[in-house]
């Protein structure tokens, strides 16, 4: 009884079957959970990086501008238009409210990114392939993605940064 | 120091509790009228078609939202359960009940000051404040006095129940399991504060420039320690309640106290650490405290909610079967009060919360798998499914059984109080299922404008997400008026309801006695319908998990 | 689960404080020292790195 003390032996009361049987199963499945994302780290090929150096804004931007010279084709909406090649690292640079560069890549090669702020926590969201990150002032968050499907593909902020936040969206380009 | 005999429940009830209880259960039901009011604003704005407030009111009334709805109208609502599940029901006195005011006053003046903050645009940080965005100070003073208002009544309860323990006021024996339960809420909500603390003295101290700077990972780590083990003790106060309510409706008993309060003594070791799941998409902390923390702890507390998933509609099954609907395996289910709303409440908040509010949790709080939910309208559609279908409908029918016990009034428009579940649960149910669909095609929570507009870039999403939003509008709209109804019911029968002269005014009758158990059957299978019911979970869970894995396994790659 | 076990923990679950630093105690080392340890103890970008990014065309 949910507002009495518990009748006498309470401690000692054998655990139904079908309880006890559930609470196996669901034990079972817990466990199951547990190796499925430690073995997604060895056999899988979407697990988020914990590769990360501190940096400061300054440095950052320092090397980011270096990274975008050596790369630039183009540029769009004023934005520089970077084509790294293949297992290059490439510098990505969210500011209020904006993504930087554009980016050319190419179906199936690694692309070592870099990705921080200049100034506030910003959200690092792929679309339509859904893939999502905390990016952080000082932080200098290295992800490898392989780019698996071409196409026009967008960069957007999904973390709230102020009253532009839903004009921050950038362009990556992924070439078969 | 005087006593009154309840003459329903046959409790001694101690005469300075009652005003605290009350005191608190009213603030927080005009806080939910806030809560939903600013609710509405905030669908009607993200839904394009009609998109309601400028760009700077959007934030400012979803900041009011997060706070009023997550914090406020939960926190001081289980400050009244806490008074209550530490006096009445343990037939105790109340230590110190200047404190209480005290405490009271603290957090009324907190909420105000935070309010006022937000409302006059010195605090548009949302509810998670990440810094380096900032607030002016006002705001942050108010939340730290909320806390030590909360702080305080947590320290309270822990004083009631070790005196009453002393004073032998509940019989020798251990703490009942409600108020066990609402033990382990409350210690949760201790180390909830404390990091509470631990995070806004400082950025407090960094508003007023006291401070030089605070570390933003360092920030978001030890504010989840805060934000998200609010959620876990609204829980704890969540299923003590479900416990409350089978024995309040139909006299069921926990079939095994040793698994349900161990299943509580897990929560207390492990659901705290579950914080780190909103840590999951930042570059650090390392994989392995990510793992340890969400997965193993975690799934310590996982198991727990199974553990009570099974336990708390088994023992509504099993007082059935011995009241004789034995037929069959859900002939005890046909035959529950469905006219008695708080059972109804209860009802619709264990069915929703397992099955959206668990489901979805579980997957978002995995490390690949949170990589496509992370900040997207899965997460709102999650805990629409927790703290909103689960906590806050599991309190509106609790608050029913408040109405005459503590109030002592009878329930106005019985009809409207009996039909505001239902449009709060089948609303909120619509709601949570057009924003999680919305969130796996990548729309992101928390923005004005999805079309972009005055970006550089335009992005469409595909059009069967025109039609999600008007699942999730239309649900919203309905868990508006069901809420609204429920408000309406309680405070007018509050203040102009008819008074309780005696237990024949009692309209949500207490369950008659149980016939005596007719043999022992401690081994059996008891409770074949719960059985049942938890393998159909377990089923929709591991399709949901499957389908989120496969969904995962097409993005692209990245390490 | 031995006698004495049993026993321990049927004393824990009627002690408060005990449960109260246990439950905060699991936190506080599981989750945050572990957790502000690795955010503090986060190397700068190595030295090699910059060079090769500031550096040859």
């Amino acid at each position: 009884m949910a507002i009495l003390a518990p009748e006498k032996g309470w401690w000692q009361k054998k655990v139904a079957s079908d309880e006890k049987t559930w609470i196996m199963f669901a034990a079972v499945v817990a466990l199951a959970l547990f190796v499925l994302m430690v073995g997604w780290h060895l056999l899988g090929k979407q697990n988020p990086s914990y590769i990360v150096y501190s940096t400061s804004p300054d440095e950052f931007y320092k090397l980011a501008q270096a990274n975008w010279a050596k790369y630039k084709v183009g540029e769009e909406a004023g934005i520089p238009v970077v084509q790294p090649p293949p297992d290059a690292d490439v510098f990505v640079l969210a500011s209020t409210w904006k993504w930087e560069p554009v980016l050319v890549l190419k179906k199936g090669a690694n692309y070592k990114f870099h990705v921080s702020s200049m100034d506030l926590l910003h959200g690092f969201s792929i679309q339509p392939v859904n893939m999502n990150f905390a990016i952080h002032p000082g932080y200098d968050y290295v992800l490898t993605f392989k780019p698996t499907s071409a196409g026009d593909f967008r960069l957007m902020c999904n973390e709230y940064c102020g009253p532009g936040h839903h004009t921050m969206i950038g362009k990556i380009k992924v070439e078969d | 120091m005087s006593f009154l005999k309840c003459d329903i429940t046959g409790f001694n009830v101690d005469k300075r509790v009652l005003p605290l209880i009350k005191a608190n259960a009213v603030v927080s039901v005009v806080s939910l009228l806030l809560a939903i009011l600013t609710a509405i604003l905030v669908l009607f704005t993200r839904w394009q078609v009609v998109h309601l407030l400028p760009v700077d009111w959007y934030y400012r009334i979803l900041t009011l939202h997060g706070l009023v709805a997550l914090v406020v109208w939960i926190v001081f609502w289980e400050m009244a359960g806490l008074y209550f599940g530490s006096t009445v029901v343990l037939n105790a006195r109340q230590i110190a009940p200047g404190l209480g005011w005290i405490a009271f006053l603290l957090m009324v003046v907190g909420t105000a000051l935070v309010a006022f903050a937000v409302l006059t645009g010195r605090a548009d940080v949302l509810f998670t404040s990440y810094v380096p965005l900032k607030a002016n100070p006002i705001h942050y003073l108010g939340i730290i006095l909320f806390a030590v208002g909360a702080l305080i009544v947590c320290g309270l309860f822990l004083a009631n129940i070790i005196v009453a323990k002393k004073e032998k006021t509940y019989g020798g024996g251990p703490l009942p399991l409600f108020t066990f339960g609402l033990l382990t809420a409350t210690i949760l909500a201790i180390g909830t504060l404390l990091s509470g603390a631990a995070i806004y003295v400082p950025v407090f101290l960094w508003s007023l420039g006291l401070i030089q700077s605070v570390d933003s990972i360092v920030y978001r780590l030890v504010f989840w320690g805060f934000g998200h083990s609010a959620q876990q003790v609204n829980v704890a106060a969540m299923i003590s309640i479900w416990y409350l309510g089978a024995f309040l409706t139909v006299g069921g008993t926990s079939i095994n106290e040793r698994i349900s309060r161990m299943a509580f003594l897990f929560y207390m070791i492990g659901i705290n650490l579950a914080s780190a799941h909103h840590l999951l998409v930042d570059p650090i902390p390392s994989p392995a405290w990510k793992i340890v923390n969400t997965s193993y702890f975690m799934y310590l507390a996982v198991l727990a909610s199974m553990i009570h998933a099974f336990a708390v509609p088994s023992a509504i099954e099993v007082a059935q079967r011995r009241r004789g609907y034995t037929k069959g395996l859900f002939d005890w289910l046909k035959n529950c009060p469905w006219g008695n709303p708080a059972f109804v409440s209860v009802f619709l908040a264990v069915v929703t919360f397992g099955f959206i509010g668990g489901i979805t949790g579980v997957i978002n709080g995995m490390e690949q798998t949170n990589m496509i939910v992370h900040n997207t309208l899965a997460l709102p559609g999650h805990f629409k499914g927790t703290v909103v279908s689960g906590t806050t409908l599991t309190f509106m029918g609790a608050t029913y059984y408040l109405i005459p016990l503590i109030f002592r009034k009878k329930i106005s428009f019985f009809g409207a109080a009996k039909a505001a579940p239902w449009l709060f649960a089948i609303g909120i149910v619509l709601l949570s299922a057009g924003l999680s669909t919305l969130g796996y095609l990548g729309v992101p929570r928390r923005h004005w404008d999805i079309t972009y507009a005055g970006g550089p870039f335009t992005y469409t999403y595909p059009p069967i997400a025109d039609l999600l939003w008007v699942v999730a509008v239309l649900g919203g709209t309905i868990a508006f008026i069901g809420a609204l109804i429920w408000i309406l019911v309680v405070v007018i029968s509050v203040f102009f309801g008819k008074p309780m002269t005696g237990p024949a005014d009692f309209q949500l009758p207490l369950a008659s006695p149980l016939p005596p158990e007719s043999k022992e059957h401690d081994s059996k299978f008891v409770a074949p319908g719960t059985f049942a019911l938890t393998i159909i979970w377990m089923l929709a869970f591991l399709i949901f998990a499957t389908i989120s894995w496969g969904w995962l396994s097409m993005m692209w790659e990245v390490k | 689960m031995s006698e004495e076990q049993a026993g321990f923990i049927e004393k824990l679950m009627d002690n408060p404080i005990g449960l109260l630093v246990l439950s905060n105690g699991v936190l506080l080392v599981v989750y945050f020292l572990w957790g502000l340890f690795e955010i503090e103890t986060i190397a700068p970008i190595p030295d090699a790195l910059k060079a090769i990014i500031l550096g040859g065309k």
